[in-house]
């Protein structure tokens, strides 16, 4: 297509405010990077300037006083289970839910989505915990990312499987297919950009995540890496070199999974918006 | 048509659904409905093994208690607050960047969802320290002669569910932006050639086009935005932890502030207040959204 003068001018000046825009959205996070390069003093004032010179060391002193490795272990193995089960088990069951047409799967599909409103309540949740022996175990703890993430993923998933033709299932009953080839090697490998989707979401939400660990796991060891912020944060002082430097090391396997998995939301979000 | 039916039928086997749902069950449903009996009750740590059944007593305080209605005030001020901005806000940048001629549009919207992808802790504590009294905000409008803009972000009831909300709005734009281009994208492409071609305007084409193909994403949008504003917890929690005294509450810090305090009974009384005013809300603006949302 080609454009006249005017209106080329027109597109660079409305691409340069954009810029602009992304850029100063940017600043908060900029400040924390500069932050963990620069010395206690100088980080301070919490400003946007370049370092004066670039500590590194502050990175050293980070995985030598308290330990990031272990909680950055913990972290992965969260992740990992809560996304391979929230994924197993909302796939199978959308797909069900999708496209059975008995009554009693509607029931379920609402209950389902009720899990987003309902307000989670801590106290009687702890209680069945306890009854389970699901109570201050990593175990424990997994189930209860798993469920959290149950009604939101459900729904993205079965707006999904409404996308793909039924006559795919007709075709499996016509060459003798069973349910479990039918959805683990026809329709599980189609719905691979809502499973990305999926994990994304739930990974960097059980990644993030402190509340419940607090809560459920009264042992120091098996928490993750967003409660080792505070080692630094202390009530009087405030080391936001470090504190910046900690951030930035927990921040950095979420951006990672989501820069390799970024072309994917759209299209993992699309058959939610369509069901 | 009704032999394929009861012939694909077989290919759905209830096992599928039934463990995950039965766990769901056993750690969502039925803790939630048990807090529907404790809410009923005088339960608090003088009394950890015995809650006595009191009736309606802890919701007749709950509406009698200031303090307790302020923090209602406050969800449904950060609830609309954050839906509007995040709605009107994500469906411009999502337009403006799905704009082919925009040519560093797909690392414009990675650095608009980068916050999404953070922790709370880590936004709310550099959020408090841009939003101190010395801090970064109030130096920089000083800086440039704007000094009738500085104040007390995080003190002041008001200005203080604004900052919050400007900060919940900063996180969460970029998944809105992207679920809006997700919208946008399936919007075919001949609906605005054929457009086009009758010499519709593009004030036209977005009315009469966009518009009504948007509404689903916009739908799915506006309920999540709504949901996660009424269960606002770590945003208020970790900027101003309800204070100072407890002018910035909102119905979750409250209720995490009872457990705390070992309130149970009140604490589960609050829950399902919540809880039904979310139901209500949610299901309300789902019914009148429904009606408005168009086959494409």
């Amino acid at each position: 297509m080609q454009l006249s003068f005017r209106s080329r001018v027109y597109h660079m000046l409305f691409e340069f405010f954009l810029i602009a825009m992304a850029l100063l959205f940017f600043v908060p996070i900029l400040i924390v990077i500069f932050n963990s390069l620069k010395t206690a003093p100088e980080a301070a004032p919490f400003n946007l300037s370049l370092p004066l010179g670039f500590h590194f060391e502050n990175f050293i002193r980070l995985f030598s006083e308290i330990d990031v490795a272990g909680s950055m272990f913990n972290g992965f193995i969260y992740c990992l289970f809560t996304g391979a089960g929230v994924i197993f088990m909302c796939s199978m069951s959308s797909f069900v839910l999708a496209r059975s047409r008995k009554n009693i799967y509607s029931i379920i599909y609402y209950l389902f989505i009720a899990g987003l409103f309902i307000p989670f309540s801590i106290i009687p949740t702890i209680r069945m915990m306890q009854m389970l022996f699901l109570y201050g175990n990593r175990f424990g703890l997994i189930m209860m990312y798993i469920v959290l993430n149950l009604s939101f993923i459900v729904f993205l998933y079965t707006g999904f499987v409404k996308s793909i033709s039924r006559e795919l299932d007709e075709a499996a009953v016509i060459d003798g297919c069973g349910p479990y080839n039918l959805f683990f090697r026809v329709i599980f490998p189609l719905l691979k950009p809502v499973t990305i989707t999926a994990f994304l979401l739930v990974a960097i939400g059980v990644w993030n995540e402190f509340y419940l660990q607090l809560f459920l796991l009264p042992d120091s060891d098996m928490w993750g890496m967003p409660i080792s912020i505070y080692y630094f944060f202390g009530l009087y002082d405030r080391e936001w070199n470090m504190v910046s430097a900690d951030i930035v090391i927990a921040s950095i396997p979420v951006t990672i999974l989501f820069l390799i998995s970024q072309k994917y939301i759209a299209g993992g979000t699309a058959g939610a918006i369509k069901g | 048509m009704l032999k394929t039916k009861s012939h694909t039928e077989k290919m759905y086997p209830a096992i599928f659904v039934l463990l995950p749902f039965a766990i769901y069950v056993i750690l969502v449903i039925i803790p939630s409905l048990s807090s529907f009996y404790f809410a009923l009750t005088d339960w608090n740590a003088d009394r950890i093994h015995h809650p006595v059944f009191i009736g309606f007593e802890n919701f007749k305080e709950i509406f009698r208690s200031e303090d307790l209605t302020l923090g209602i005030t406050n969800t449904l001020i950060f609830t609309v607050v954050t839906t509007v901005f995040k709605c009107v806000l994500g469906l411009l940048l999502a337009i403006a960047l799905n704009n082919l001629l925009v040519r560093s549009r797909n690392i414009l919207r990675t650095i608009f969802y980068i916050p999404g992808i953070l922790s709370t802790v880590v936004i709310g504590l550099s959020f408090s320290a841009i939003l101190h009294p010395e801090g970064l905000l109030n130096r920089s409008l000083r800086s440039i002669g704007l000094y009738f803009l500085e104040m007390n972000w995080l003190v002041d009831q008001g200005i203080a569910m604004l900052a919050i909300s400007a900060v919940d709005v900063w996180k969460s734009i970029g998944f809105v932006m992207i679920i809006f281009i997700a919208g946008l994208q399936a919007i075919s492409k001949q609906y605005y050639e054929a457009a086009m071609i009758d010499g519709a305007n593009a004030l036209h084409r977005f009315y009469y086009i966009t518009v009504p193909g948007i509404m689903p994403a916009f739908n799915v949008n506006f309920i999540l935005s709504l949901i996660g504003g009424l269960k606002v917890f770590e945003q208020v929690y970790i900027l101003t932890n309800g204070g100072p005294g407890n002018r910035t509450q909102v119905v979750s810090t409250w209720i995490y502030k009872m457990f705390g305090t070992g309130q149970w009974g009140m604490g589960n009384a609050l829950n399902i207040v919540l809880t039904f005013i979310v139901a209500v809300i949610v299901v309300l603006s789902l019914s009148i959204l429904r009606r408005r949302e168009v086959e494409v």
